[in-house]
């Protein structure tokens, strides 16, 4: 990590992507008809917000709903309700023709290294498509580019002429990375990016990202299921359950002092290594329920240790409890 | 031997040929499991972790894999001397596997309750009605209230951490003095995690059995080991008890790892 990185000063915190009470339903379709007989709520009611520079941490099991928010910020998905504003301009329904300008400010990274870089394209072709795109730069400036930025993310220049299969796992999350720098992007969108990887190469993918996050001042936007991965890296942490958060705070904060059970029973749950601490481990009972069918009130309460009859009518919303710290639990709300 | 050692392998050597190279996958591990012990193998991919178990089971991929050499003694038998046929009478029986992946290590044409049943009438020579009993039996065990329409369901129907449940069941079905565990929670979320593992543990205090774990997951280790080897290119670097290997690890690469794990 370079030392001369600028200090952030809290007061100067500026917004960079804002989203408003964001919902993605997918319809499920039944019958001979192919009527819709419900909806999958995926993303239902998020209210979040970036400030630029930092690094936003998203958590939650499989089928939470992260994945689809992180899509739906970069206009994969068209949101179902709600606003996403970005540098202070609403992109939740904008034209598709305008996105593409848009997508040179966000990039993503993908979880899968295998499936996400296209096998009959040259390493080089694969770091120079996004600029093609953009209409950067001559073809000239584009090459010296693909040099520097495969140099950047720690690979050997001539990996340009090579092809994706000739590269390993954690090399082709670099190559997934460059490509996602090509367009100097002011907010990149991590989707699991270090999930597929083994340990020792996660910490060395995970320490490049927190370097270009200095030298190019990058926003992040870290979607993860590991709790320690997200715990390195991020600034903030936002805990998703059943597509609605449960929980957001500095990530210092979270750790020690987790509110919401759910986030409590997810920290809990993390083996431990050190052998010689006493814990009250908490166990959850159950699967995930279905997004298609979600229990009333809290989603949590069919799960939780601390329900009681208030949790099954009326659906918590966000308090504040401190500094940016949001909890969504009816345990903190007098009625 | 020691009479509460329950598995034995010595100097086992599983090599690839592929065209004129030879990729040893393992190459001469030796490690013990105590009767009623759990001994991790903790290394990263490619370290030939899950090799050295599919050499146990004598599952190593043909015709390019081959067990070249070393012996795996279990209670004293040597299993690499055994033919096919008495073989496959060890295998589900006396050891039993868990797979990593839940998705694929289930037959998705079966129902659970066909395939759960399988090896208690293959193995235990049980009626169809005495394994279907039985299947229940272990269903409820590993926490399945409504086992009876569990046995009925197939393996879509079910979540992941449902399915790695079924599976830990058909393992113990038919009271494996050893069970293999190749990643158990690693296509999990971390409070399904966190229920199979104790769950794992409550089986294993059921049948008094022993567990061979591999993993990389180091806080998975802590959790389960009492023993612990570290393998990295086909070969063991560390052995020790989990206490010693935790707090003071000797070889480089332990080292390493743990500083990354512990980070």
């Amino acid at each position: 990590m370079t030392m001369s990185q600028p200090v952030k000063e809290p007061n100067e915190k500026k917004e960079i992507l804002r989203v408003q009470n964001l919902k993605k339903y997918f319809p499920i379709k039944g019958g001979v008809l192919k009527r819709t007989v419900g909806h999958v709520k995926a993303v239902d009611d998020v209210s979040l917000h970036i400030f630029e520079g930092e690094t936003l941490g998203i958590v939650g099991e499989s089928g939470s709903g992260k994945s689809t928010l992180g899509r739906m910020m970069m206009r994969l998905l068209d949101p179902t309700e709600g606003q996403i504003t970005f540098n202070g301009v609403d992109i939740s329904t904008i034209r598709q023709s305008k996105i593409r300008p848009l997508r040179k400010d966000m990039q993503m990274i993908f979880q899968d290294p295998y499936a996400s870089l296209n096998p009959r394209m040259s390493v080089g072709e694969i770091i120079e498509e996004p600029m093609l795109i953009q209409k950067t730069g001559s073809s000239k400036e584009r090459q010296e580019n693909v040099i520097s930025l495969l140099e950047r993310v720690g690979l050997q220049q001539e990996a340009r002429y090579k092809y994706p299969h000739e590269f390993s796992g954690g090399q082709r999350q670099r190559i997934g990375i460059a490509r996602a720098l090509s367009t100097r992007p002011k907010v990149i969108i991590g989707d699991e990016p270090v999930s597929a990887l083994d340990v020792s190469v996660q910490s060395q993918v995970l320490n490049l990202m927190e370097d270009l996050q200095n030298d190019f001042q990058l926003t992040y936007l870290f979607i993860a299921h590991d709790l320690s991965v997200v715990k390195h890296i991020s600034d903030r942490v936002a805990v998703m359950y059943l597509g609605r958060l449960a929980e957001v705070a500095p990530k210092d904060d979270l750790y020690a002092n987790p509110l919401h059970p759910y986030t409590q029973a997810l920290i809990s749950a993390v083996p431990t290594t050190d052998i010689d601490e006493k814990r009250e481990r908490i166990i959850l009972q159950g699967d995930l329920p279905s997004p298609a069918n979600p229990p009333s009130g809290c989603p949590f309460h069919t799960r939780c240790p601390e329900a009681h009859e208030r949790c099954t009518l009326e659906r918590p919303e966000m308090t504040k409890m401190g500094e940016e710290h949001y909890v969504a639990c009816h345990l903190y709300t007098q009625s | 031997m020691a009479d509460d050692v329950l598995l034995e392998v010595n100097q086992l050597k599983t090599y690839f040929y592929m065209g004129g190279n030879v990729a040893k996958a393992v190459d001469g591990v030796d490690f013990t499991i105590k009767k009623g012990k759990t001994l991790a193998i903790v290394g990263e991919s490619g370290s030939g972790k899950s090799m050295t178990s599919l050499s146990i089971m004598q599952l190593v991929p043909g015709p390019t894999g081959k067990i070249v050499d070393g012996a795996v003694k279990l209670s004293g038998k040597d299993l690499l001397k055994l033919s096919d046929k008495q073989m496959e009478k060890v295998r589900g029986n006396e050891i039993g596997m868990v797979f990593q992946e839940p998705m694929t290590s289930l037959n998705p044409v079966f129902t659970v309750g066909t395939q759960i049943k399988e090896p208690l009438m293959k193995h235990r020579g049980l009626s169809k009605s005495q394994a279907f009993q039985k299947g229940v039996e272990l269903l409820k065990l590993v926490g399945f209230p409504r086992a009876e329409d569990t046995m009925k369901e197939f393996p879509h129907q079910l979540s992941g951490g449902m399915r790695q449940r079924v599976m830990i069941a058909i393992a113990m079905s038919c009271d494996p003095k050893l069970l293999i565990a190749d990643e158990p929670t690693t296509a999990l979320d971390v409070t399904i995690q966190a229920q199979i593992l104790d769950l794992m543990k409550k089986v294993q205090k059921e049948f008094d059995s022993s567990i061979l774990l591999i993993t990389h997951d180091l806080g998975v280790v802590a959790e389960m080991a009492d023993d612990i080897i570290v393998m990295y290119g086909g070969q063991v670097v560390e052995q020790a008890t989990r206490r010693q290997l935790l707090k003071t690890p000797k070889h480089p690469y332990t080292v390493g790892c743990w500083k990354v794990c512990l980070a």
